[in-house]
This record gives structure tokens, sequence and C-alpha cells, in this order.
């Protein structure tokens, strides 16, 4: 990676604001994700993260502020189709959204095919290869059907790497596996990005992968529509000012209101 | 379940007693009715003295202060027993969760599309994306073609077979009755197979690969979305027209022809199972009536109108399931319409290519 004297940022959100309906969801969203960072979308559900993704990666568009994505405003580039878009990122999808009817050595290996000029040995060699980093060698002929759902992950991510783009996003990585399959891809994550220096954007809300990997973390809160805080997970965690963000990391402060029912009349 | 209102002259109490487990809620405008100018306006203290209580009492609780609110009379929960107090305490903060709308200004709203408007879009993109298969700018590697063709073709044979076999024998078995009367059963051969070739062999194999094919189609493809691959052919620069669409398009519109022609021959040997034991006809005066009936022209209009059909209900198909909502209702939605609007497309569709072959004298 180059070090000059100042760094393009990959992704740049300016001034967004995000519609569901008729009804405002978020506004005035703004932030930028250096090359090589981790930079995590937190919120409660509800807040927006799925729908901010979905506009980040060009699939919906927003209600106002822009995107520029490499450079390149995502919506347009999605339009266009094309090797430009494997080359710009990489998607994990919640659940991983593999195709269901292709093996796991084809579904790394379509983006391959398509846009890379190899023969169909040099193909499956770097398809098997893929999968073998994210430490699926040997399930190259299994079925999305087959495997466990932290594999299904874990393949999804061969998947989004297979073109070595210079962005990954990560949508809820981590939801619905065990707390050790959650550190593993945790760490998986850490060493893409050693390997690759690929910025990452992490949208979740598990606070303990984002205390473990994340450089910068930005809240976005439900009550206000907006984003309201960026700063880095230890940070944020001790001594955020804002009473949502403190809520979020530690609870709402529930043991005050954690007493029985004296007066109880019901049977 | 018992409620009145307690204390002397201008009622300044409400209490509730007996058992408010079973047995019917009283109606909020009755009791309304039946209080008229008996409650003073102001505050007014709830007293619960029940022995057995569910969720019906509170939720009738604040049904009751909504409609004496607007009296002027409002109800004091301070003197609920505990657990009954924060239940409504509960019920009422999930309440008031005001959403500001969008400044329409401010903000531009998405458009909305009409159905037919989204259709004929997508016929055209999916044409565009047929040129370009065809003219080998942008061949998706990794479609499973073969998959394709079997699921349209070969596994819909059984199924013309027997509808096409049925078609014919119903067809000659009609035909036959009334052309006996005068004298002229022979003729059910004419009858047969120019009724197959035009009419029966595209419609009915047009119906049973919408049935078979389409509706998987729509399935297929809507649990696509559901399950996100869609997007994640989107976000590989993949077009999921291209990839998805235009391959089951031109499996179906390739198989059908083939299917037609299947359909054909069964129909008429349906017809001839029927009506040669009934009517005592022979066999070799049957098949020559048969061919003299269906010229070239009759049999390939049937099989380009089969062709047409084909194109249309994978069209729909694919759009219904491309389009389909992100739910497992959705999917099934998406799929009822796909059999639907295809049946209906196909016979409309027929309609208007007999209006146009009486134009042309084909």
């Amino acid at each position: 990676m180059e070090t000059g004297q100042q760094i393009q940022p990959v992704l740049a959100v300016m001034e967004l604001a995000i519609q569901r309906g008729s009804r405002l969801l978020l506004q005035g969203v703004s932030f930028s994700v250096a090359p090589g960072e981790i930079f995590s979308i937190i919120g409660a559900s509800g807040c927006g993260k799925s729908s901010l993704l979905r506009i980040l990666l060009g699939l919906d568009l927003p209600a106002a502020g822009t995107v520029r994505l490499c450079g390149a405003n995502p919506a347009e580039l999605l339009m266009r189709g094309g090797a430009a878009v494997p080359h710009s990122y990489g998607v994990l999808f919640q659940e991983g959204a593999l195709w269901t009817s292709l093996t796991l050595l084809e579904n790394v290996s379509l983006p391959i095919r398509n846009y890379l000029e190899l023969n169909d040995e040099e193909t499956t060699e770097l398809a098997a290869f893929k999968l073998a980093l994210v430490g699926l060698g040997g399930f190259e002929h299994f079925y999305p059907s087959q495997i466990s759902g932290g594999m299904a992950r874990r393949a999804a991510i061969a998947r989004a790497i297979a073109l070595d783009p210079p962005l990954l996003f990560f949508d809820e990585p981590s939801t619905g596996l065990d707390p050790v399959a959650s550190r593993q891809l945790d760490e998986l994550i850490l060493q893409i990005r050693a390997c690759y220096r690929t910025a990452i954007v992490l949208i979740t809300h598990d606070l303990n992968s984002i205390r473990r990997i994340s450089d910068r973390t930005a809240f976005l809160d439900r009550e206000s529509h907006s984003l309201l805080q960026i700063a880095p997970p230890a940070e944020m965690s001790k001594k955020s000012p804002h009473r949502a963000v403190r809520d979020f990391f530690w609870g709402s402060g529930l043991e005050g209101k954690r007493r029985t029912a004296t007066r109880s009349i019901a049977p | 379940m018992e409620v009145r209102p307690a204390g002397g002259g201008k009622r300044r109490r409400i209490v509730l007693a007996g058992d408010w487990k079973t047995g019917p809620v009283p109606s909020v405008g009755e009791i309304l009715r039946e209080w008229e100018g008996s409650l003073s306006a102001g505050t007014v203290a709830v007293e619960v003295s029940v022995n057995a209580w569910d969720s019906r009492l509170a939720a009738f609780l604040l049904r009751l202060r909504g409609a004496l609110a607007e009296k002027g009379t409002f109800l004091d929960f301070s003197q609920l027993p505990g657990n009954l107090g924060q239940l409504l305490q509960l019920a009422e903060k999930g309440q008031t969760k005001a959403i500001p709308d969008l400044d329409g200004e401010q903000f531009r709203l998405a458009p909305a599309h009409s159905a037919l408007r989204d259709q004929l879009i997508f016929i055209g993109e999916l044409t565009l994306g047929i040129v370009q298969l065809l003219r080998k700018k942008s061949v998706p590697r990794g479609v499973g073609f073969g998959a394709l063709f079997r699921q349209c073709g070969i596994e819909s044979l059984p199924t013309v077979a027997l509808i096409s076999f049925l078609t014919g024998t119903i067809l000659g078995f009609i035909g036959a009755v009334q052309l006996a009367t005068f004298g002229a059963a022979i003729y059910v051969a004419n009858l047969v197979a120019v009724a197959m070739a035009r009419e029966m062999a595209p419609i009915m194999t047009g119906i049973v690969l919408t049935g078979r094919v389409g509706a998987a189609f729509s399935a297929a493809l809507g649990s696509m979305r559901t399950g996100g691959e869609i997007d994640a052919l989107t976000t590989l620069g993949l077009s999921p027209i291209a990839f998805l669409a235009v391959p089951r398009v031109l499996a179906l519109g390739l198989m059908a022809p083939l299917l037609c022609v299947f359909s054909v021959f069964v129909g008429i040997a349906g017809g001839m199972a029927v009506v040669l034991p009934l009517f005592h006809l022979s066999a070799t005066q049957y098949i020559n009536k048969t061919f003299s009936a269906v010229g070239l022209s009759t049999f390939c209009f049937g099989i380009g109108k089969s062709a047409f059909f084909a194109l249309l209900i994978a069209a729909i198909a694919c759009r219904s399931g491309m389009a389909c909502e992100r739910s497992a209702a959705g999917v099934g939605r998406a799929t009822t319409r796909a059999v639907v609007s295809g049946i209906t497309a196909l016979i409309v569709a027929d309609a208007i290519c007999a209006l146009l072959a009486d134009r042309l004298h084909i």
C-alpha cells in the first residue's frame, strides 16, 4: 500500500438520508473509510443498518446525499455491471447467500470464470486456493445445504474475496454462530485484512466482535435517526458523551428495574 | 366481570370486581351509555379488587380510559396492584412511538411503478439479454443449461403425454358422436388432427408448462431473491437477467415446440384409440384422412404458437419470481401470480393468434 501524503478513502459517504416507505430512517450520515481499515457500523435493530448497507452497495438509492466507492457512485457501478463491480468491492451477505444450486467450488469460481482470463484448470485452482484460505479445503464439492452456517459464512467470504477487491462489506457475519465459531470468524477477518490490506465495513451488533477487530465504530441511533458518534470502540464503550451509546454498550440500567412485584394479585 | 362507579353523588371512583378471567368482557360503549352523567368530570380513581384476571382486563382498562378521556373524565391508574399497573405502563409506552414522516420536498421519494410497466421493462431487458447472448458478447459462464432443458423438456413429457392423449380422446369421442348422425364419422380424423395441431396441442402444452415449469421458475427465483442470491449476483457485476432469466426463457422456448409436436401425435393417437373400435373405422383410412387434413402450414402455425406461448410464460414466471417480496408468503404469492398470469396471458395470446390467422388466411 502506498503511503502518499493524502490517502484517498475507499468509501466516502456524505450527508446521506435513507427512507423506508414514506418514513425517514436516517439522515445526515457522513463518514469515510481508509484503505485497510476495519470500520464497523452498529446500532439497535431497526435503526437502518441493513438499509444503509444496501445503499452503500448500490442496490438501493438514498433519499439524499452521495456515496463514493473507490471514486465511483455504487448505483451507477451496478447499473453498468461488469468487472468493475467485483474489482471494487466484495460482500458477505447475511447468512452467506451462496447460490444453493452450485457447489462451493462453483460458487467461488463463478466470478473468476466470468472476469479473469483463465482456463478451467487455473480457475479451479484459484477457487480452491480461496476456499483453503478460509479453512474449507476439502469441502469443494459440497453444496451449501450440506454444510453448517459457520462454514457457509466462510465460503461466502471466499466468494467475496475471489477477485481481491480493495473493500469488503460484511453484513452481520456472526449472527447465529456460537462464540467459538464467531471468534474464529473474527480471526479470519483480521487475517484477510493483514494479507490483502483490504478495508472492511462491518455491519453488526456483536459487541465482542467489535471490541476484538474494529478500528473505528459508527453508532446509528434509532431515536434521533442520525449517526451519533464515530470513535474507536474502546473509547466509545468507556466514555461516550451519548447516553444511547453507553446504553448500547452497557445495557440500559435494567438492574434498577429488576424487582419483583410485591403486591401481585395474579393467581 | 363486574365494573361499576362508586362513591356518593357525582361518582369519583370506579370499582372492578369479580372474576375477570372467564365470561364476556363488558362492552365499553354500553357502559358509557349506562353511566351517562353519573361520573364527574376530572380525575377518577380506579380500584381493582378482582379475584382472577388476565390481559383482557388490561386491554379493557386502556379502552375505557380512551373512551372516557373524550368525555372529559380521566382515569387514575396509580391505585392499581403492582403488576397490573406495570403491564398498563408497558403497553402505553409501546403506543407512543411516533416516526417522523418524510418531507417530500426535501427528499426525492421512490417512484411508484405499475406492474404492467415493470413487466414491459423486464421483457425489454430480457430481449437485450438474449441478443447479447446470441452475439456472444456476454456469455454467462456457469449456467446449467442441461438441467434446465431436462426440467422443461424430458420431465414434462409424461404429463404432456397424459393430457394430450386424453384431449385427443375427448375430441374424438364428441366429434364422432356428432358426425356419425350424418354418417360422416370418418371425418372425425380431420377434426381431431386440425384441432390438435392448431389449438389444443399448443394450449395444453402451454398450460402444463405454466403449472409445472413456470411455477417452479417463479418459486426458485423468488427464494433466490429472498435468500439474497440475486443480490449476490448483482454485486458481482453479473446481470441476474442474463444469468437467471435468459437461460430459463430460452430453455422453455426451445423445448415447448418439441413438446408440442409430441403432443400433436399423442393427441391424434388418443383420438384413434377411442374412435376406431367404437365406430368400426379402418386405421389406414383414418391416418390418410389425418394427413390430408393437416397441411404443413397448419402444423407449423401450431408449433410457432407454442414457442411464442412458452416465451411468454417463462418471461412472466421469471419476472414474477425476481420481483418477489422478501418473505415466505411473498414466494407463495409470486408463484400464484406466475401461474394465474401465465395461463391468462396464454389464452389471451391464443385469441389474438386466432384473429391474426383469420386475417392472414393461415
